[in-house]
C-alpha cells in the first residue's frame, strides 16, 4: 500500500524539455517526430543522484514488508534490465539496479538514483516477460531522463511518516476486529484509514507529470522494442491498467455514496471540525496511541469530503491506460511499423519456461501467494477459513521464504490472538532473516516493550536505526522507549532532531511522546 | 509539506480515473475488434506471419468478431470471408470475459491503490468485515 501521483506541474514540463531536449517533444512527452531513443541526451553525470541511494533504499525499506530477500528473483529482474539497457550509449555513472518490493499491489517505480522498483503483485499478474520488461523500460525512462524531483528524498520521508501512520490504523482496526471489539465505528474506521492511505499516498509521494509519464512510455517502448521484446506487451499491460482503473472508478463512486450517506446521518460539527478529527487521529497514532473508533469514523468524511468530492480528472499523473494505448498505438504506428510480430519471452515461472531458475521462483512466488491468501482471511474471515489459512502459513513460511518479512508478518497477525508465542517466533524469524521490514521490528519491539523487556526492544531499535538508514518514521517509538526505559535526556534529545524533517505531525508526535506536548 | 492542511488542498487533485471512451458503440456480444485504431490496419497470414494485406480505417470493417488470440497477442478476424491476424495495437477492441478480480491482503493495508505507473487492486472486493 504506498505510493505516488503528482500535481500537473509546469515545473516538471520544464525539466522534461530541458532534460530530453526542447522542441522535439510533444507536449504529452512523446517526440514530435522520430523515435525517443534516437533523440536521447543522456545527463553526462549521474554520480549526484547515485550518492543518494542508500537514503533511498532506506525510505524503501520502510515500506510495508520491504524487499523481497531473493538473489535469484533479483539476478532475474536485473538480467531484463540489463537486456534492455543494451546498447544505449549511458555515462559508467549510471548504474541502475533492481528491488522487489514484498507487497501484493501492481507497483512499479523507480527512485532518483536509478533503482527500479517492481512488485510482487506486479510479478503475479503479468504474463509474459515482455510486459515485465515494458514496465521496467518506462521506469528505466525516467531514470534515464532525471524525472525525480530534487526533493524526493523529503517528500518519501513526509509520506512515509504519515502514511504509515494510516497503515498503522488499518492494523489497529484489525486488531480491533479480532479481538471481537468490532462495531460499525470499527468497520467504518477502516475504511476510512483505508481511503485516507490512499489520499495520503495520491497527495503526498513524490510526482510526475503527465509528460513525463509519457516520454517514459516512449522510451520505455523503444527500449523494448531494441532489446527485441514483443512490442505488443505495452497493450497487454495497459489492458490490466484499463481494468483496475474501472474497477477503482466503480469502487470510488460506490464509497462516494456511501460516505454521501454517512454525512447524512453525521450529527453535525461541520468539514473544519471533521478536520480537527482526522489530525487528532494522526496525532494520536503517530505518538503510538489507539484512536477512538469514533476518531477513525470522523476522518472518513474529512477524506471524501477533501478527496473524492474534489476529484479533478486533469491532476491525474497518468491519462487512463485506454489514453495511453491510444498514444502508444500511434507511436508504434508512426515508428515501429514495419517491424513484424515477435514471440513473446515466457516467464521463468511459466509453464513452458525452460530457465533454471523455474522451480525456485515457483516456490517463491507461490508461497507469497500463499501469505496474500491467508493475509485476506485475517482481513475478513469470509475471504477463506482457518484451516485454509493455516495449510497457507505452513506452507508461506517454509524454504525458501521462511524467514521473508512479508510471510512471517502475515503468519504474526494470524497467530497475533490465536497462538501468541507462534506470532512472536514468526516475527523474531523475520528480524533475523535478510531484509527484516520496519513492521517486523515495530510489531516485535511492541512485544518487548509490552513485557517490560527494554533490552531487547532498544537493541531492535538499534538496528532499526542502521537498518533504515536513520528514517524518521522510526523517531516516536524511540522516543516511546526512551521514555519507558527512563531516559528521559534521549527522549528530549531527539525532539528537536524530529523538527529537522519539518514535518509538523512528525514534531507533534515526538513532543507528545516526550511529555513536550 | 507543512502539515496535513496540506494535504487537504492538494486533495482537490487527487481523482479517481474515469474509464475512458472506447467508442464502443457495437450491439453484438462476445469479443470484437471494435474498429481501426490508426490510420490503416495491416492483415497478417499467421500470428507469427507476414503482412499480406493493408487497410485504411475508414474501410475496415466494424464491430467483427475475433476468433482467435494468438501468444504474441495477434487477433484473429475475418474479413470478406477470409480470416486473417491483426495487431492488436492496430485495432480498438474488446473482450467479454474480464479478468478475475484479485482480492487479497487488507490485513497487510496494501492492495487498493494505485501505484506509480499503476493502478492498485482490490477496488471491486469484498471489504473488511462485511457480511
Amino acid at each position: 500500500m504506498r505510493k505516488l501521483v503528482a500535481p500537473l506541474s509546469l515545473t516538471a514540463l520544464l525539466m522534461l524539455s530541458s532534460s530530453a531536449g526542447a522542441g522535439l517533444f510533444d507536449s504529452n512527452g512523446y517526440p514530435s517526430k522520430g523515435r525517443a531513443i534516437d533523440q536521447l541526451k543522456p545527463a553526462a553525470d549521474y554520480n549526484d543522484v547515485l550518492k543518494g541511494r542508500p537514503l533511498a533504499l532506506g525510505i524503501m525499506r520502510t515500506r510495508g514488508q520491504g524487499f523481497v530477500p531473493s538473489r535469484e528473483l533479483h539476478d532475474y529482474a536485473h538480467g531484463v534490465m540489463m537486456r534492455l539497457l543494451a546498447g544505449v550509449k549511458l555515462p559508467p555513472s549510471f548504474q541502475p539496479d533492481v528491488h522487489i518490493l514484498a507487497t501484493p499491489e501492481f507497483a512499479g517505480e523507480c527512485t532518483p538514483d536509478g533503482t527500479l522498483i517492481i512488485s510482487v503483485g506486479l510479478l503475479e499478474q503479468l504474463e509474459t516477460e515482455d510486459e515485465l520488461a515494458f514496465v521496467m523500460g518506462h521506469e528505466l525512462a525516467h531514470a534515464i531522463y532525471r524525472h525525480q524531483t530534487p526533493n524526493w528524498a523529503k517528500k518519501a520521508q513526509y509520506f512515509a511518516v504519515v502514511h504509515g501512520s494510516a497503515a498503522d490504523a488499518v492494523a489497529v482496526g484489525a486488531q480491533a476486529m479480532l479481538g471481537g471489539q468490532a462495531g460499525n465505528n470499527v468497520l467504518r474506521g477502516l475504511d476510512v484509514a483505508r481511503h485516507l492511505a490512499k489520499l495520503s499516498a495520491n497527495v503526498l509521494m513524490p510526482q510526475m507529470s503527465k509528460a513525463q509519464e509519457d516520454a517514459a512510455d516512449a522510451l520505455g517502448f523503444d527500449l523494448l522494442v531494441k532489446a527485441g521484446y514483443d512490442p505488443q506487451a505495452p497493450l497487454a499491460v495497459m489492458d490490466k491498467l484499463a481494468q483496475q482503473e474501472a474497477e477503482a472508478a466503480a469502487a470510488a463512486a460506490a464509497a462516494k455514496a456511501a460516505a454521501q450517506k454517512d454525512k447524512g446521518n453525521d450529527s453535525g460539527g461541520g468539514f473544519m471540525n471533521k478536520v480537527g478529527g482526522g489530525l487528532s487521529m494522526l496525532g494520536t497514532i503517530a505518538a503510538g496511541g489507539r484512536p477512538s473508533t469514533d476518531q477513525m469514523a470522523d476522518i472518513a468524511i474529512f477524506a471524501f469530503d477533501s478527496a473524492v468530492d474534489s476529484m479533478a480528472d486533469d491532476a491525474t499523473t497518468h491519462h487512463p491506460a485506454t489514453e495511453r494505448a491510444d498514444m502508444l498505438s500511434t507511436y508504434y504506428f508512426a515508428a515501429y511499423r514495419d517491424n513484424g510480430p515477435v514471440a513473446p519471452t515466457p516467464l521463468p515461472w511459466a509453464a513452458e519456461s525452460k530457465s533454471p531458475l523455474k522451480p525456485h521462483l515457483i516456490a517463491l512466488l507461490s508461497h507469497y501467494t500463499d501469505a496474500e491468501n491467508a493475509s485476506a482471511f485475517v482481513a475478513d474471515a469470509h475471504q477463506g477459513n482457518a484451516a485454509q489459512a493455516q495449510a497457507q502459513l505452513a506452507r508461506a513460511t517454509a524454504a525458501p521464504t521462511s524467514d521473508h518479512a512479508y510471510t512471517d508478518f502475515v503468519a504474526a497477525e494470524y497467530y497475533d490472538t490465536r497462538n501468541p508465542k507462534q506470532s512472536e517466533a514468526a516475527l523474531v524469524r523475520a528480524a533475523a532473516g535478510p531484509e527484516p521490514s520496519w513492521e517486523v521490528y515495530s510489531k516485535l519491539t511492541d512485544i518487548y516493550i509490552a513485557r517490560h523487556d527494554y533490552p531487547h526492544a532498544q537493541a531492535l531499535m538499534d538496528q532499526a536505526v542502521v537498518r533504515f538508514e536513520d528514517s524518521p518514521v522510526l523517531l516516536p517509538k524511540r522516543i516511546q522507549l526512551y521514555v519507558l526505559e527512563g531516559r528521559d535526556g534521549d527522549a528530549k534529545a531527539l525532539v528537536p532532531k524530529c523538527k529537522t524533517y519539518d514535518i509538523d505531525e512528525l514534531t507533534d508526535a515526538c513532543k507528545k511522546t516526550a511529555g513536550q506536548g | 509539506m507543512k502539515s496535513v492542511f496540506v494535504l487537504i488542498v492538494m486533495g482537490a487533485m487527487f481523482a479517481v480515473p474515469a474509464a475512458a471512451a472506447t467508442g464502443d458503440t457495437c450491439s453484438a456480444s462476445g469479443d470484437l475488434v471494435i474498429s481501426a485504431r490508426t490510420p490503416q490496419v495491416d492483415l497478417y497470414d499467421a500470428a507469427g506471419g507476414k503482412r499480406v494485406q493493408t487497410m485504411d480505417a475508414a474501410k475496415f470493417p466494424a464491430c467483427t468478431p475475433i476468433t482467435g488470440r494468438a501468444p504474441n497477442m495477434m487477433l484473429q478476424i475475418s474479413v470478406s470471408g477470409t480470416k486473417y491476424w491483426v495487431p492488436p495495437y492496430m485495432v480498438k477492441y474488446r473482450f467479454a470475459g474480464k479478468l478475475p478480480a484479485v482480492c487479497r491482503n487488507l490485513a497487510m493495508g496494501s492492495n487498493t491503490e494505485k501505484v506509480g505507473a499503476t493502478r492498485g487492486l482490490g477496488e471491486g472486493c469484498p471489504k473488511p468485515g462485511a457480511k
